[in-house]
């Protein structure tokens, strides 16, 4: 995996503690932060494919 | 003259069932093939041909004592490694579970099989938790440079050289239909909710099923028929009136270009839906633009159920799992509610919208390539699963085959011919419960095409 993402924030460096009780390993972050990236990008698209599709389908005025 | 070893499950216990073999030849002859395919494809994660013998003696003796031939009697059957066995460790592709206790029971499936008489062989070799992720012994029979499927590689790679009849993988995103289409074979995601799971190491609650790999479409239907028991009656029988005269199947061919299905592999698919026509069955152009969606909430619910399975381990002991896993684990981690909430969301729609597609033209079940392209080299294979789905790699498979699991419908893939010299799969979802409608389209074609077992079994 190559990074698209310079890293994770902080914001996202204390939920990993919150929850995995650790920071990540350091050779893993710009992998982790990669892979967050791509996925919420792959989200972000639903919702405006979406969008694009509700708009399709509602009646002209 | 074939040997044993060769033999389909069928054929198999119909020779038991005239006296003109025992279910300890039958062991013995797989055995053997086992031990002389495994130092070049290493698909075994642990064999047990003491325990294997002892049990088919006492199923032999049943069969004396009794005159009955359960249906799987001399069925070597081989279990993905994260699926318990009684007596045999459950270790997942994973040093993180290198001193994990041996379980004393079998998964529920497991169970399921021994009672219909199937010999259980050893564990087949899975990437790490099923996730993908590392790369296991496991090499692809026609190719060792080239990837063997996954995430049940062991399985399929066991079926496909004869190392056992059948074999339990698991599917999460197509981890049971993806190394059937490599390797030639029949594979099926059953129905979502419809197989007790239980003894299996689970990876996402919601999208995870068990699934049969076998040589032919009758083997599958046997071992699943056996796996499902008690259930059976929630499915629906599914009858065609002669061929497949009148049964109706959709095709998005739009969409393929869009999941990077190759020339070669369009083609086959091509020759295959004409074999379809040939036995009468109409096949009908659909399209569904939403295709697009099942991936992302594909990997945000299977992430984060994930997560949720191995905080604990990861807490404790992160060097134990591969850098890969960890790094997916860790993403499940960081994915937020509201975005969890949009998956499911997600998931209802687009579960609505291929229901409704395929009742829009009448149509049971839908068609398409298993895979995009022939299996790549280890060296050009990508394994980042949320990474580009435009080129080689699983994300690429993914977005074709998660779509099944997202919306629960069962899915199998037959063997349909080859491209550059490697199997391609033909791929049938149908409405949930609706096995029945899969096994007969699949047998009609696969009778037609009259392929199955030439492009299996390696000599």
């Amino acid at each position: 995996m190559t990074g698209t993402a310079d890293g994770l924030t902080a914001h996202e460096r204390m939920m990993l503690v919150a929850t995995v009780g650790r920071t990540t390993a350091e050779q893993d972050e710009g992998d982790l932060a990669a892979s967050l990236h791509q996925l919420r990008s792959g989200l972000q698209a639903v919702v405006v494919e979406l969008e694009r599709m509700s708009c399709r389908d509602r009646p002209e005025p | 003259m074939t040997e044993l070893w060769e033999k389909t499950i069928s054929e198999t216990r119909a020779l038991i069932a005239a006296g003109e073999t025992s279910v300890v030849e039958v062991t013995e002859s797989v055995i053997a093939r086992l031990e002389s395919t495994e130092p070049k494809v290493h698909a075994w994660a642990h064999l047990d041909a003491s325990g294997a013998k002892s049990s088919a003696q006492k199923i032999d003796t049943a069969i004396r004592d009794t005159g009955i031939v359960p249906a799987l009697a001399g069925a070597m059957v081989g279990v993905k490694d994260v699926i318990d066995v009684a007596g045999m460790p459950t270790v997942a592709g994973s040093e993180s579970r290198a001193g994990a206790g041996w379980p004393d029971r079998d998964a529920s499936v497991v169970s399921a099989l021994r009672g219909s008489g199937a010999t259980i062989l050893g564990k087949t070799e899975t990437f790490e938790f099923a996730f993908g992720q590392g790369m296991p012994p496991t090499r692809n029979p026609r190719d060792p440079l080239r990837y063997a499927g996954g995430s049940s590689i062991g399985s399929g790679v066991a079926v496909a050289v004869g190392s056992a009849h059948a074999t339990l993988g698991t599917d999460t995103g197509g981890s049971v239909r993806n190394p059937a289409a490599v390797n030639g074979l029949v594979g099926l995601k059953p129905t979502g909710g419809l197989l007790d799971l239980e003894g299996l190491h689970m990876l996402s609650d919601t999208l995870d099923q068990i699934g049969p790999l076998t040589r032919t479409v009758a083997d599958c239907a046997l071992v699943f028929s056996s796996m499902v028991g008690d259930s059976s009656g929630k499915l629906r029988p599914f009858r065609a009136r002669s061929g497949l005269g009148g049964v109706r199947i959709a095709v998005d061919r739009a969409a393929w270009p869009g999941w990077n299905v190759t020339d070669s592999v369009a083609a086959e698919t091509e020759k295959a839906l004409g074999v379809l026509t040939e036995l009468g069955a109409q096949i009908l152009d659909i399209h569904v633009p939403e295709w697009s969606l099942a991936l992302p909430a594909s990997l945000a619910i299977a992430l984060t159920e994930a997560f949720a399975h191995h905080a604990r381990a990861l807490h404790e002991n992160p060097d134990g799992y591969l850098a890969g896993t960890r790094v997916m684990l860790e993403t499940g981690a960081l994915i937020t509610p509201a975005e969890v909430e949009l998956a499911f969301r997600v998931r209802t729609f687009l579960t609505g919208v291929v229901e409704a597609a395929l009742s829009e033209v009448g149509a049971v079940a839908l068609a398409a390539p298993t895979l995009p392209t022939s299996p790549p080299t280890l060296r050009d294979m990508n394994l980042a699963l949320t990474g580009d789905a435009t080129g080689d790699g699983l994300a690429s498979a993914l977005q074709m085959l998660t779509i099944a699991n997202l919306t629960g419908m069962p899915a199998l893939s037959v063997p349909a011919g080859m491209s550059n010299g490697h199997p391609v799969g033909l791929h049938l979802t149908a409405q949930s419960f609706c096995e029945p409608t899969l096994f007969s389209i699949a047998a009609a074609y696969e009778s037609a095409a009259g392929q199955s077992r030439s492009i299996s079994v390696m000599r």
